[in-house]
C-alpha cells in the first residue's frame, strides 16, 4: 500500500506504516511558524487521532524561527504523540536538535539521532500506548 | 603531445618563475600563458593555473571565515555588556560557522528574554511601597530594595552583609524571623519595632517567608511596614472611645441628678423639676417617675414645675403624658409650683388638665396630700 505523502512549503510529510509519520524538512528550508502549523494540521490529519510516531528529518535545514521550536515544545499540537526522534546531520541542525531537547517540557519521549535506522529502530522498539489518546503540552 | 624539451631560454620558464613569486606575493590572479604546443611545460602551466584557482578559492573562503570569525566576535563581545541586538548572519551551506553562527543568535534572545524578565521584576521590587529585606540563612542581609533603604535611612552598602537585627528593636523579633527561616515555615507576620539609622524607634508590621529555589531554602524575604500612622488613628480611636464613654457615663449621672425622687411618706414622693424641660429630659423625668412609683409603691407623686422656666406645649403634653402614665400606675399626679404666668400659658394652650390635680405651690401642694392623712 503507497505511503501517503503531503508536500507543504518546507517540508514533505508522509505517513508511514505501523503509526510512523515521517517529516523530511527540505533543504535549505527555513521554517516559520506558519509552516509549523501546517505540518502540524498535516500529521492531525493523518493520524487521524490514532496513536503515532513521528520521525523529523532535519538533516539539511537550514534555519527555524524561534516560535516554530516554542511552539513544538510547549504546545500541545499533535494528538496521540507518543515519541519523537529527530534525525540532525548539518552543524545548524545539530544546534536545533539540541535546542529541542533543552527546551522540551512535553513529557513525550524525543531523541536525536544521527543514523535514521537507529531512529527507526527506537521509535519501533516503543510501544504504541493503547487505550484513549493523550493530549500533551 | 610533444615531447621534445623545451629550450632553457623559453620565455614560458620566466612566465612560470613570474607567476610563481606572485603566487607566493598573495597575489592570486597570477596566471601564465601556455604556448599551445601541448608539450610538457603547457601541461605544467596548465596545472600550475589550476593551483592558483584553487589558492584563490581558498584564500577567498578563509577570508569569508575569517569576516565571519569577526562578526561573531562582534556579536560575544555585544553579549557580554549585554547588548542582544546584534546578530550574527547564517549562510546557506548548514557549515560549523553556520551553526556557530545560530546558536549564539539563540544564546543571545534567551538572554534577552531572561535580562528583560529580570529588568521587569526589579522594577516591580524597586516601585514597591513595603520595605524587602532578603536574609540569607545566617540571618545576614542579602539585598534590599529602594523602599527599605528610604525607611531606615542606610545606604545599600551599609545594610548588605548585616544581620538583620539592626533594623530591629526587639531580638525576639529577629529570632521570629530566623525561625520562620529554619522552620522552614511559609509567611508569618507580626508587629513589632524597628529603629532607623538615626535611632529613631516606630512601629513596623513585618511579614517573613522562606524563599525556596530547586527545593532547597535560600533565606528569608521579610516585607516591613511602618504602622506609625495606624498606631496613631488605633490611639485615637481608643481615646476618642473612652471619651465617649466618659460622657455617657457622666450624662447618666447627670440625668440621674436631674431627675430626683423624693420620698416625703410611704406614699407620697416629690419630684422637683429645676431647668428646661427638652423631650429627651421629659423622657428622662417619665421614665425615673414611673420606676420610682412602682419601687416606692408611691399613691402620689407630686410633680413641682417651680424651677421649670418655660412651659410651652412640649412641657405641657410631657406633663399630663407624666399623669396619665402615672394613673395607669394606680397613682395621682399633683402638678405643683403653678406660677401665674404658667397658668396663663396653660390656659391659652387650652391643654387638657383634668387627670392633673394642682396647687401653686410645692408647700401647699405636699400639706394638702399629707393633711389627708397619707
Amino acid at each position: 500500500m503507497e505511503a501517503e505523502e503531503i508536500v507543504i512549503r518546507t517540508s514533505t510529510v508522509r505517513m508511514e506504516s505501523q503509526g510512523l509519520v515521517r517529516i523530511t524538512h527540505h533543504p535549505g528550508a527555513v521554517q516559520t511558524l506558519d509552516d509549523a502549523q501546517a505540518i502540524a494540521a498535516v500529521v492531525n490529519t493523518l493520524m487521524q487521532g490514532q496513536q503515532g510516531k513521528l520521525l523529523i528529518d532535519m538533516r539539511r535545514i537550514k534555519s527555524q524561527d524561534r516560535e516554530v521550536r516554542e511552539y513544538y515544545t510547549q504546545q500541545g499540537y499533535t494528538i496521540g504523540l507518543q515519541a519523537v526522534a529527530i534525525l540532525i546531520g548539518s552543524p545548524v541542525s545539530r544546534v536545533i536538535g539540541n535546542l529541542y531537547i533543552g527546551f522540551n517540557k512535553s513529557e513525550i519521549p524525543t531523541r536525536l539521532f544521527t543514523s535514521e535506522a537507529e531512529a527507526i529502530a527506537w521509535l519501533r522498539e516503543l510501544p504504541l500506548a493503547g487505550g484513549a489518546d493523550s493530549n500533551h503540552s | 603531445m610533444n615531447s621534445q624539451a623545451a629550450p632553457p631560454d623559453d620565455p614560458r620558464i620566466a612566465a612560470i618563475l613570474a607567476m610563481l613569486s606572485q603566487l607566493r606575493a598573495g597575489d592570486w590572479s597570477a596566471r601564465a600563458a601556455g604556448s599551445g604546443h601541448d608539450d610538457r611545460l603547457d601541461q605544467v602551466i596548465e596545472q600550475l593555473n589550476r593551483l592558483a584557482e584553487d589558492l584563490a578559492a581558498q584564500h577567498a573562503r578563509w577570508a569569508e571565515n575569517e569576516r565571519r570569525f569577526e562578526e561573531l566576535l562582534d556579536v560575544i563581545s555585544s553579549i557580554a555588556v549585554l547588548d542582544f541586538t546584534k546578530k550574527a548572519s547564517v549562510g546557506d551551506e548548514g557549515s560549523v560557522m553556520d551553526a556557530i553562527a545560530f546558536g549564539l543568535n539563540e544564546l543571545g534572545h534567551e538572554l534577552a528574554m531572561s535580562t528583560v524578565s529580570r529588568a521587569h521584576v526589579d522594577n516591580i521590587i524597586e516601585s514597591m511601597r513595603d520595605a524587602l529585606v532578603v536574609v540569607d540563612e545566617q540571618g545576614s542581609i542579602k539585598t534590599v530594595n529602594r523602599a527599605a533603604l528610604q525607611l531606615f535611612g542606610y545606604k545599600k552598602q551599609a545594610l548588605v552583609a548585616q544581620p538583620v537585627a539592626l533594623l530591629f528593636t526587639d531580638a525576639q523579633a529577629t529570632r521570629q524571623v530566623l525561625k520562620a527561616m529554619i522552620s522552614q515555615a511559609d509567611a508569618s507576620t507580626l508587629e513589632t519595632s524597628c529603629r532607623t539609622a538615626g535611632g529613631h524607634v516606630f512601629p513596623a508590621s513585618v511579614s517573613a517567608s522562606a524563599l525556596h529555589a530547586v527545593g532547597d531554602m535560600q533565606g528569608i524575604v521579610c516585607t516591613i511596614r511602618d504602622i506609625s500612622e495606624r498606631k496613631e488613628a488605633e490611639e485615637a480611636l481608643r481615646r476618642s472611645i473612652a471619651q465617649e464613654e466618659t460622657i455617657r457615663a457622666q450624662a447618666a449621672i447627670l440625668a440621674e441628678l436631674s431627675t430626683p425622687l423624693i420620698p416625703i411618706s410611704d406614699q407620697v414622693v416629690v419630684m422637683p423639676l429645676i431647668g428646661t424641660l427638652d423631650s429627651q429630659r421629659a423622657q428622662q423625668v417619665l421614665e425615673s417617675l414611673l420606676q420610682g412609683i412602682a419601687a416606692t409603691r408611691a399613691e402620689i407623686a407630686i410633680l413641682d414645675i417651680t424651677g421649670v422656666p418655660i412651659v410651652d406645649t412640649q412641657v405641657a403634653n410631657a406633663l399630663i403624658q407624666a399623669a396619665k402614665a402615672v394613673k395607669l400606675l394606680g397613682a395621682q399626679v399633683i402638678l405643683t409650683g403653678i406660677r401665674p404666668e404658667v397658668a396663663q400659658t396653660l390656659v391659652g394652650l387650652d391643654i387638657d388638665l383634668r387627670d392633673v390635680l394642682t396647687h401653686s405651690t410645692l408647700q401647699s401642694g405636699i400639706a394638702a396630700v399629707l393633711g389627708s392623712g397619707r
